[in-house]
């Protein structure tokens, strides 16, 4: 079930922390609620693909995979550019955390659509019990290089309540690769040859 | 976990901090890591570091008992002592080391957390950041250091006296490039800028004479007098903008260097000893009401470790320092108003008590994992009843009431204050975990994780505070 603005208020006000729905800094709750979502901002850290030094991305090798990107920082009041047929990854300014008893998805915003701007590639899921700042995949689709400011809404999250909480949410899993993340994190893709841990 | 922990245990915290915090920058440094020709320098200093960390976890059972709060033997207390001055010594050794090798510059957030507490003065002037050594961490101004040379090579290759002053440079140790707690030391050295920049020393010491002393006061006493107020100014300057943490550095590096040492800190020529600088932020917090409890463990280590070694001094060294400590104390107070009026007078946000009470609450959502860059005016029960109590029917009414949900940047003094006081209240729990692990790679990772989630959600509260504050404003 898809929570609406009430549901999601009332689990932004939750008593008790495991339940609580946690999205900060929340600047403009009036205009950042939507009826069945909350919009999300843009932060400043970005993450860029490198390219010059590698002829293919292996995705077992730790090494290359860390090496095809690298961070790019602005401050708040910098711009990066995004140009026409490029991908970079970026982060939420807000820091995101999902109870363990609902998923959640992050959709672009229609206004940026228009633009052309895709704000994921594959990655619209949350799974229950995520904490960090979200990662963006960020495409720009269209013909004119985009001005991406620090602060501006990226794209919106939903919410939906599972039926019952799962056997083991994302922040008890070992192999979870993205908790805690601060800031936009390159793919750890290696990471999937590891043995399971129990 | 004990709920208060020895001074032993703050000691053993502090130096061990410092060791793995060294390891790990030496370990992550990016400068080094694209060059093969440091590998063997960065390879030696790391076995240092690991034979150190070795010695220390080989004695986890001691650390166990310590953090657990559980009483110690004489001998406990002297192998610990031996143990610790190891520590430290290797760590101060290793780290003056790195300044024959290059250097990361400063981290962004750095220059946001001196944009948001300087304001607008940091903004307006030429001021460099840099990383440096531990003892040499201090702020100068450039020009002066030109004057000072009076080279011959200066004197002809200087530019034009139009793109002058160069400006000046604040420093900050190495090991603390990723730690923003330690940058609250910066507080202090942008003290000593305003002073460098605008007299205010002069002007205090001079009232002071005018106000006090009637007849000749010879020049080495006012020199004298100049050198202490300065440092004054800078400590009132710090306390001012940051609240009794700004003193947290300078504590943990006399713990640090206490440890390698049987005799108290000295009292120098310009600073007065860290115990004097403590009581008198103490005097201040008490004055503007601030009840600065949850640090005092930090500060109660210093002054007791200092007291006891004090004690242990020929009567007439005692005497001697009980002479100049009144005399500080006496000289703080007659400068201290003029000081804080022309602090006043300037466009910095002044860190009050009620800042340091946000700052607690602050701290237990740190304690809770997350971020503190932000907080909202209004209470979760007051929100609470004004947006989830029906008016019936319709609920449309409710949006007009979201605004209550708003969060609006805190002051990057809360922030350092919520982490300090995290920081601090974790100690136990953080040893005593870290000190209970199978081997020592484990426990050395976990010590380094921890501090390094804890920096970092800091950092990203500095990093919120810019944006948020653009955002707000109108």
């Amino acid at each position: 079930m898809l929570l609406e603005d009430r549901a999601i208020i009332e689990r932004l006000l939750d008593k008790e922390l495991k339940q609580r729905i946690i999205i900060t800094p929340l600047i403009d709750p009036v205009k950042q609620i939507g009826p069945s979502s909350v919009d999300v901002r843009l932060g400043g850290n970005f993450t860029v693909p490198t390219t010059s030094r590698l002829g293919s991305i292996d995705p077992d090798k730790e090494e290359l995979v860390k090496g095809y990107t690298s961070a790019v920082d602005i401050g708040h009041n910098e711009a990066f550019f995004l140009h026409p047929g490029e991908f970079v990854l970026a982060s939420t300014m807000e820091y995101i955390r999902v109870p363990r008893d609902l998923a959640c998805r992050i959709e672009g915003r229609s206004s940026w659509g228009r633009l052309g701007l895709l704000v994921h590639a594959t990655a619209g899921f949350v799974d229950p019990g995520f904490s960090g700042n979200l990662t963006f995949e960020l495409f720009n689709a269209g013909r004119l290089p985009i001005q991406l400011k620090p602060g501006m809404r990226m794209a919106q999250l939903c919410f939906f309540e599972l039926k019952d909480f799962p056997n083991v949410a994302y922040d008890q899993r070992p192999e979870s690769k993205y908790l805690n993340s601060l800031s936009a994190v390159g793919s750890r893709v290696y990471r999937d040859k590891l043995p399971t841990t129990h | 976990m004990p709920e208060t922990i020895s001074n032993h245990a703050r000691l053993g915290a502090v130096s061990i901090e410092y060791l793995v915090r060294l390891k790990y920058v030496v370990g992550q440094s990016t400068t080094w890591s694209r060059g093969t020709e440091y590998q063997a320098i960065r390879g030696k200093i790391l076995d240092v570091c690991q034979e150190c960390w070795s010695k220390l976890f080989n004695e986890a059972a001691l650390f166990r008992r310590i953090y657990q709060g559980k009483t110690l033997s004489e001998a406990d207390i002297l192998h610990l002592r031996t143990l610790l001055r190891t520590t430290s010594g290797t760590f101060i050794a290793l780290h003056e080391l790195l300044l024959f090798l290059p250097r990361e510059s400063i981290r962004r957030e750095l220059r946001d957390y001196c944009e948001c507490l300087f304001r607008p003065e940091f903004k307006t002037t030429k001021i460099s950041l840099m990383l440096t050594s531990l003892f040499a961490a201090f702020e100068y101004s450039l020009d002066e250091v030109m004057r000072f040379l009076e080279a011959d090579v200066f004197k002809s290759k200087v530019p034009k006296r139009q793109v002058l002053p160069f400006g000046n440079v604040l420093e900050l140790a190495i090991v603390d490039r990723s730690n923003p707690l330690a940058w609250a030391v910066l507080a202090h050295e942008f003290g000593h800028y305003l002073d460098h920049t605008s007299d205010i020393t002069k002007r205090a010491v001079d009232q002071f004479v005018k106000k006090r002393l009637r007849g000749k006061v010879p020049e080495s006493f006012i020199t004298a007098w100049k050198r202490l107020c300065s440092e004054i100014v800078a400590d009132l300057t710090g306390y001012y903008l940051l609240g009794p943490c700004s003193i947290l550095p300078l504590v943990n590096m006399s713990l640090l260097v206490g440890c390698l040492r049987d005799l108290p800190i000295e009292y120098d020529r310009e600073h007065g000893a860290p115990t004097t600088r403590v009581l008198m932020i103490r005097k201040l917090c008490e004055h503007d009401g601030i009840d600065a409890g949850r640090i005092n463990p930090l500060l109660d280590t210093l002054i007791e470790e200092e007291t006891r070694k004090a004690g242990e001094l020929p009567q007439k060294e005692q005497q001697n320092r009980t002479t100049i400590e009144d005399f500080l104390t006496d000289f703080f107070d007659a400068v201290r108003p003029g000081i804080l009026r022309e602090l006043k007078a300037r466009k910095f946000r002044q860190f009050t008590a009620r800042d340091y009470k946000n700052a607690e609450s602050l701290a237990q959502n740190l304690a809770n994992g997350l971020p503190v860059g932000s907080c909202r005016s209004h209470s979760d029960d007051e929100v609470r009843e004004k947006l989830l109590t029906p008016r019936g029917d319709d609920w449309t009414w409710a949006r007009k009431e979201y605004h209550l949900l708003t969060e609006h940047a805190v002051g990057v003094g809360e922030v350092i204050s919520a982490g300090w006081i995290d920081r601090i209240d974790l100690t136990a729990d953080l040893f005593l975990r870290a000190f209970s692990e199978p081997d020592q790679e484990k426990a050395f990772s976990y010590i380094a994780k921890r501090l390094e989630e804890h920096d970092d959600l800091i950092l990203k509260s500095i990093d919120m505070i810019p944006i948020l504050e653009a955002q707000n404003a109108p």
